[in-house]
């Protein structure tokens, strides 16, 4: 073995324990460039098989109460189902005779077109898919909605704060799948260049100094939005979302001097 | 590498397609492994459901990143699992391991009736001849640091074994395997 493989899978090693110095960083790097057979996750791979290997020999059931749990859980993390659709007829190769006959039908038609009144001629035109669509914000909101097994729905209201304008609306997240919408109207334009509207969601087992940041957005002149909700971290008991107006950007930690909108369990208002 | 038997490579495929079946499937072919896994390296069975749980949630969410090419499902399960079980041990707070005497950390032979139940975890069986070819020292280093979750400073203390000698073992030991799981035919000569 080569010594600067030496290197590297010392390197690998050592990441299995701690995360590496940014100057191993650049060195992996450099040995990865230089040895195509290696790759970052070799190690990771090797201590997993004989992390499996070492059970091997002892593996005990999973407690059904355990499974019962995972199994009911799992539908709201895994992706979308995909639907297959069914394959498309293949086209029939074309005659000789195709020309003639068009043109035989053609002619019938002419001759009967004289004599009967016009008839609706019907071109079958080959149906073109239509090109990949995100979905929007709204048709993801239905799809979650749809098939969130837990869902959180909240109320969102307006504060006193002059510039929650008549913001009301809705909250809506899943707990399981860590994904979530917020619905507004009358919500207030923001000019994105002077500032921007940003989520934080209080959970009840962090402190309530450290809100969870949901993300900026910004609120067009219609003022009826679906935002995406993007959790910078797991919320894991969520108790309150707050929307408040920031600097451009966001900020890591709010001043909190503008809270527009507040959304909270029903017991709680 | 990655052998393992084509009902079982199916599933990851079928999860990431949200195939709700597959899910059923997936319990029943790595729900055991996942469980004894988080048996032996947590503190209590509390934890080890809780991490059991993470386990899978993250494997839900990531059954779309599963490369063949790197190795079976068993193994691609096994880095979630040990990442999570990892993570869990770094924030535990003074916890107190129960260290396995050396000794009884041998790698068992299975049953012959169950070669048949783990044919799906090919590369665990390879690893499993590797770590008998080990020298013993390096073999023990290795399965306290895998088996059963030790830091190299805990596998120093509870050896004996000098830092700089547990990270070399280490070292060695995860190369043997890599180069056997890669198809060094030097390495699968030794091991087999």
């Amino acid at each position: 073995m080569s010594a600067p493989t030496d290197r590297l899978s010392e390197l690998l090693t050592e990441e299995l324990e701690r995360p590496l110095t940014q100057d191993e960083e650049g060195e992996v790097h450099a040995l990865l460039a230089s040895h195509a057979d290696w790759s970052r996750d070799d190690m990771v791979w090797a201590a997993a098989a004989a992390t499996s290997a070492s059970a091997l020999s002892a593996i005990e059931p999973m407690p059904k109460e355990l499974r019962e749990r995972i199994l009911s859980e799992a539908a709201d993390h895994l992706p979308a189902p995909v639907h297959e659709l069914p394959a498309r007829p293949e086209p029939q190769p074309s005659s000789p005779w195709l020309p003639w006959s068009v043109a035989a039908a053609a002619a019938l038609a002419a001759v009967v077109g004289w004599s009967r009144p016009p008839v609706e001629v019907r071109v079958e035109v080959e149906k073109v898919p239509p090109p990949v669509v995100e979905p929007s914000p709204a048709e993801r909101l239905s799809a979650l909605t749809a098939s969130a097994s837990t869902l959180i729905r909240w109320e969102a209201s307006a504060t006193e704060d002059p510039l929650a304008g008549e913001a009301r609306g809705e909250f809506v997240w899943s707990p399981g799948r860590q994904e979530g919408f917020m619905v507004f109207e009358g919500l207030p334009a923001n000019d994105p260049e002077q500032a921007q509207y940003q989520l934080w969601i209080f959970d009840d087992t962090r402190r309530a100094e450290h809100p969870v940041d949901g993300g900026v957005f910004d609120v067009g002149q219609d003022g009826q939005i679906v935002v995406p909700i993007h959790a910078a971290i797991k919320v894991r008991k969520p108790k309150l979302f707050a929307v408040t107006v920031e600097a451009p950007g966001g900020v890591v930690v709010s001043e909190r001097k503008h809270i527009v909108v507040l959304g909270q369990p029903p017991q709680a208002l | 590498m990655g052998d393992g038997c084509p009902v079982a490579e199916a599933i990851l495929q079928r999860l990431a397609r949200g195939d709700r079946a597959a899910v059923q499937s997936c319990l029943d072919a790595y729900g055991g492994l996942v469980w004894s896994l988080a048996l032996r390296q947590s503190p209590s069975r509390a934890d080890a459901e809780d991490v059991v749980q993470d386990i899978f949630v993250e494997l839900w969410r990531t059954a779309e990143r599963y490369d063949p090419s790197k190795g079976t499902e068993a193994t691609f399960i096994a880095t979630i699992a040990r990442r999570r079980l990892i993570d869990r041990r770094r924030t535990r707070v003074r916890e107190r391991r129960r260290i396995v005497p050396v000794a009884d950390l041998e790698v068992e032979s299975i049953p012959s009736q169950e070669h048949e139940r783990i044919e799906r975890f090919a590369d665990a069986m390879l690893a499993r001849k590797a770590l008998r070819s080990l020298p013993p020292d390096r073999r023990r280093v290795l399965l306290l640091s895998v088996d059963q979750g030790l830091t190299h400073e805990q596998i120093a203390q509870a050896t004996g074994l000098p830092m700089g000698t547990v990270k070399s073992h280490l070292r060695r030991g995860l190369q043997t395997l890599r180069n056997l799981l890669h198809g060094s035919s030097e390495d699968k000569a030794e091991a087999s």
